[in-house]
């Protein structure tokens, strides 16, 4: 059967490679859209993970944010939660500051610059190129929360895009005194005063919870009022979009399934595949070449073809610039594609492709 | 009268045949996909809702309050010129704060629904040398806000000089930064969905062609009767077509009933966007529609000849 399979293999190979490059191209082009989709999706979901300075530092660490629609919104009072954990020892704590502002009608982020100028302002090169609102060397900056606009001077050109501002500014463009930032980062170093800091800020979770917490490093403690609220969260953009009704999960199913549905034609590259080569098919089978061996060589050149249609679509997804998808305001955010989507996407195309062989071979005869 | 009678037994031979699965496979990634996707939740009308009761209501910090300043304070101030902003004429009054609390009786309540710009002291201070004309005002107020009522300049030797801005809803501001996120969603998806389009376009030739072998005993039988082969071609095309955009409406159907049965199933337990469903579908439809006709057009010339 093996020598069969290989000499029907070389039959297409050598006198039908426009069939070989048929599948090859159209699954190609459906797998860069699948993968383009699954990418798309997961990286617009993590969006604001962006905005999380997270170093890979191995210290526990707790985000406290507040019970906002996304970082930009958020406030915290690091007053209060310096308060709570007054007194602790190997306790750090880091607050960011990020918002948004309009800049003429594009909207940008805003973030803290320690140690600059009051009324200065840090913007990034992109946005001065893209920006026609200079006036004489300020920028106007209009809150999005009081609506005052400000009248920044461009002190420099800032590494991060948006503006970089310093505190007292962030905190009047965000309308909040200057006590407030977006979130605060609480590390610590051991087990042991992790367990006092939820005690300290009131945070009701045990043992169990707090191992499986601990795994995940990330950990989001949403404060409401005066009180804090423990809630568990994957990852920071999942506490903001939650306010939504979109959950993780439910992205993720969302994000397969499209690309799942946009493999659905499959089949018929399959059937249209023995369709073309179905005098070639005939005579091997004339030949007495069995249908099991035709259809051994179908799936060893199937194999091949989406290996390398795979390989390709995986350096056409890396390369390809999607623009309105993977970019949110000025900050450039990488499709997100693991190893096993492109082994999900390349197991599918070959499950659909090799259902519409085995139907279409139904209707030789041996 | 025999164009109608090809048309009719195509169709019925096709449904016979059941040749038109192939037809619903090739068209149901890009339809179903395309009426998914162009079905992203209205974002800009979700801000008027949700956003009031968690940013609001949570920071406390949001100002919204409306502007009802322009009559009373034209009415009382005298009117230095007027700056022209988007097609419309915005009274500039430059007064000093004396003038205006002397005035308008209720001036703090007035400045409550007035907007700051904070103009820096040395830009201020040309303004007030003639250094910079009007135009400058308007250049630069014009690129910031969307709408207002009026400018008004109040003159005073103090560093908090300021400019100010009256305006209309702090919440537009908020309402365009999700249109700005949805309308890239769409544009994002468009592109998405007519990459799919074309990806496609060899698999729908091949269900097709599969609907042309399908045929072929029926396209014999009328080249047998010596019905002209352009006639055969044109039924075949037509029958091929009004079967297409019958499970074209069928698939975008399906599409949005399973949408909205999603989002009311999902609402009974967490809250959900509801979708909204945009006319776009309608020019994709319509596209995938021609692709079919061409190619049954091709095929047909192709595959139809006498003898």
């Amino acid at each position: 059967m093996a020598r069969y399979t290989v000499v029907v293999l070389m039959h297409i190979l050598s006198k039908k490679i426009g069939v070989v490059l048929f599948i090859a191209l159209s699954s190609t082009a459906l797998s860069i859209l699948a993968l383009s989709a699954i990418g798309s999706i997961k990286s617009l979901y993590g969006v604001y993970d962006a905005f999380y300075p997270i170093n890979s530092s191995s210290r526990f660490k707790i985000i406290i944010s507040s019970d906002a629609v996304s970082p930009f919104t958020s406030i915290v009072d690091l007053k209060y939660i310096e308060e709570k954990l007054k007194g602790f020892e190997n306790v750090y704590l880091q607050s960011v500051f990020v918002t948004i502002g309009f800049v003429g009608v594009e909207p940008v982020v805003i973030y803290e610059i320690k140690d600059v100028k009051d009324t200065c302002a840090y913007p990034d090169q992109e946005l001065l190129k893209r920006t026609e609102v200079l006036w004489n060397g300020f920028i106007p900056v209009q809150s999005v929360f009081t609506q005052e606009t400000l009248f920044l001077r461009i002190c420099g050109v800032g590494e991060k895009p948006g503006i970089g501002v310093d505190h007292n500014t962030i905190a009047r463009i965000r309308g909040v005194p200057s006590n407030y930032y977006s979130f605060v980062i609480v590390e610590v170093d051991d087990m042991d005063t992790l367990s006092k800091v939820y005690e300290a800020l009131a945070l009701r979770v045990d043992e169990s919870a707090v191992e499986k917490l601990v795994r995940r490093v990330m950990l989001v403690a949403i404060r409401g009022d005066k009180i804090i609220e423990f809630r568990e969260f994957q990852n920071p953009t999942e506490v903001y979009l939650a306010k939504f009704g979109i959950y993780r999960d439910y992205i993720v199913y969302l994000a397969y399934s499209i690309a799942l549905t946009a493999l659905i034609g499959l089949p018929l590259l399959g059937m249209g595949t023995v369709r073309y080569l179905r005098r070639d098919l005939e005579i091997f089978l004339s030949l007495g070449i069995a249908r099991k061996s035709l259809l051994a060589t179908f799936i060893v050149l199937l194999s091949i073809s989406i290996t390398l249609s795979s390989i390709a679509s995986v350096i056409a997804v890396a390369h390809l610039d999607i623009k309105p998808l993977t970019s949110l305001l000025g900050y450039r955010i990488p499709l997100n594609i693991d190893s096993s989507d492109v082994i999900y996407i390349g197991s599918a195309q070959f499950t659909l492709c090799i259902a519409g062989i085995v139907n279409e071979l139904k209707n030789y005869e041996g | 009268m025999v164009f109608i009678e090809i048309i009719k037994a195509i169709i019925l031979s096709i449904l016979r045949k059941r040749a038109y699965r192939s037809l619903i496979v090739s068209f149901a990634a890009p339809i179903v996909l395309a009426t998914i996707l162009l079905s992203i939740p209205n974002i800009s009308r979700f801000a008027d809702t949700m956003l009031q009761g968690t940013v609001i209501n949570t920071t406390n910090l949001f100002v919204a309050q409306d502007a009802h300043v322009t009559s009373d304070l034209c009415s009382s101030v005298e009117v230095a010129g007027v700056v022209r902003l988007n097609e419309f004429e915005l009274p500039l009054i430059i007064a000093s704060v004396d003038i205006l609390l002397k005035n308008i009786v209720n001036f703090k309540e007035v400045a409550k629904d007035c907007g700051f710009v904070s103009v820096p002291m040395d830009i201020y201070r040309r303004y007030l040398d003639g250094g910079i004309a009007i135009d400058d005002v308007k250049r630069c107020v014009s690129h910031t806000h969307t709408g207002f009522y009026a400018v008004i300049v109040l003159v005073n030797n103090s560093i908090d000089s300021r400019v100010k801005l009256c305006r209309i809803n702090s919440l537009e501001v908020l309402r365009y930064a999700f249109k700005f996120l949805e309308k890239g969603v769409v544009e994002a998806s468009l592109a998405w969905i007519t990459a799919l389009l074309i990806a496609h376009a060899p698999l729908m030739y091949i269900a097709l062609s599969r609907v042309f072998t399908a045929l072929e005993d029926e396209i014999e039988v009328f080249l047998y009767l010596g019905i002209d082969r352009r006639k055969i071609i044109l039924g075949v095309a037509i029958a091929i077509t009004s079967i297409s955009s019958i499970i074209l409406m069928f698939l975008i159907s399906i599409s949005i009933v399973a949408l909205n049965t999603l989002h009311k199933v999902a609402n009974l337990y967490w809250f959900s966007l509801q979708p909204s469903p945009r006319l776009l579908i309608l020019p994709i439809a319509l596209i995938v529609l021609c692709l079919t006709i061409a190619i049954s057009l091709a095929l047909g010339l192709r595959r139809i000849e006498y003898g």
